[in-house]
């Protein structure tokens, strides 16, 4: 078989696999993403592209992380995270919502931390003010997203 | 997201999803809703008000015990961690094969080192699902139980769990040389975190320099963590005994492995220790 031939029998192959999976009901467009997650794990697709970012790596376990995901049956993941053992695929972690991630850090936390390192008292006892201002305000901005996330989650 | 999702798998697939319980322990049991889709389970955990995760594995490897379905012997599994200590040229000992994780800005640490000392055990935890089944609410940690999932996780592993208040030098070497990395609870203060990137990279340029030696430099131990600052969790996860050193790894990513503390500091500032062993 000449090259170009060969080229365009894989290429056949290759979209007669994706096709083979799609016609099995994930034909639908806001689908192609679990489709090919699916794939991944069967072995017909290939993950590891530019768009997964390795995040931890340590004697053939890899993790990776897909920079920017794709809608995952319509809904856009948090984050999505690939397991690998020895180059093989082991797992993956669609994270559709995570309250953690949804919520975010208290800035107050982060203050928090420092008031003990504040020698003078006066300051302080400032700063502990400042703070408690800052956890209040957080509470109440808080309320709203508590409201919006009960109703993402409970859709 | 809980009523459209099981509805759009099972409409996607053409397969009813069906009730699976993953694990044993009252702890870290969870209910999933599982499909399977030609040789892929998808499990779908809906944990209230926390998380909502799809996971995809092979069908062959979809074992409902946290611990996966190998049975290794003990002896064998007791090999396997010796064999995961390493001495290297410049005299740390550390061991290896233990999983990294990041858990963001998230402040979950004392799940995410739970998940990598139990990932490096080979039960298929993630810090997302330990955060849930601990009861951490819109990512905070207060009114989470920790300890009960610790020995849930133990227990899952078939593991016994260790634990006690005050750290000795003697103890995390003994641990370290079975291949058993030690879960800490510490005191944190930021700075003092700051001054150990920052000192782990001078290490890495040059491995003469030294962390001042508190018994030279009186002023040391004042910069040191105190609860009064915060509270933190990490993994000891290797020692360098001729430079008086413990190194430590957090769940921050691969750039947060084994860290160097004097031992001095590491034994004042710790305040919980947990070992897990076969």
């Amino acid at each position: 078989m000449k090259p170009l031939y060969l080229i365009l029998f894989l290429l056949s192959q290759s979209s007669l696999s994706l096709f083979a999976l799609g016609e099995n009901h994930l034909s639908e467009n806001n689908q192609a993403s679990l489709s090919f997650l699916i794939g991944a794990i069967r072995g017909t697709h290939l993950l590891v592209t530019n768009a997964w970012k390795e995040t931890s790596s340590s004697a053939g376990k890899t993790m990776r992380q897909w920079e920017q995901p794709e809608l995952v049956l319509g809904v856009q993941p948090q984050q999505v995270l690939s397991y690998w053992q020895s180059n093989q695929l082991e797992r993956i972690e669609i994270i559709f919502l995570e309250a953690g991630n949804y919520f975010g850090v208290r800035e107050s936390d982060e203050l928090l931390d420092e008031v003990a390192g504040i020698e003078d008292r006066g300051a302080r006892k400032l700063q502990q003010k400042k703070i408690r201002g800052l956890i209040e305000k957080e509470n109440e901005a808080r309320e709203g997203k508590r409201a919006e996330f009960s109703n993402l989650f409970k859709k | 997201m809980k009523s459209d999702l099981p509805a759009l798998l099972e409409k996607s697939l053409g397969v009813k999803g069906r009730n699976v319980t993953l694990g044993k322990s009252d702890w870290l049991k969870t209910r999933v809703l599982e499909y399977s889709y030609q040789e892929v389970t998808l499990r779908l955990l809906m944990e209230e008000n926390q998380l909502i995760n799809l996971t995809l594995l092979p069908q062959e490897k979809a074992s409902k015990k946290w611990s996966g379905d190998v049975t290794i012997k003990p002896e064998e599994r007791k090999q396997k961690m010796l064999d995961n200590v390493k001495t290297l040229s410049n005299g740390d000992v550390i061991i290896e094969n233990i999983p990294m994780f990041d858990q963001g800005d998230r402040g979950y640490c004392a799940m995410g080192s739970l998940a990598m000392v139990m990932q490096y055990y080979g039960l298929n935890l993630n810090i997302d699902a330990l955060a849930a089944k601990a009861g951490y609410r819109e990512g905070d940690v207060q009114n989470a139980a920790l300890e009960p999932v610790y020995y849930a996780a133990a227990k899952e592993g078939k593991l016994r769990i260790k634990s006690w208040p005050k750290l000795d030098y003697r103890d995390v070497q003994k641990t370290i040389l079975k291949g058993q990395p030690i879960l800490i609870w510490r005191a944190f203060r930021r700075e003092r975190d700051d001054y150990h990137t920052d000192f782990a990279m001078r290490y890495d340029r040059d491995h003469s320099v030294e962390l001042p030696d508190p018994k030279q430099d009186r002023q040391e131990s004042s910069r040191w963590a105190t609860l009064a600052f915060g509270a933190h969790s990490s993994l000891i996860t290797g020692f360098n005994k001729a430079r008086n050193e413990v190194l430590f790894t957090e769940s921050w990513g691969e750039s947060f492995r084994n860290r160097r503390m004097r031992q001095e500091e590491m034994e004042a500032t710790v305040y919980g220790i947990f070992i897990f062993e076969y």
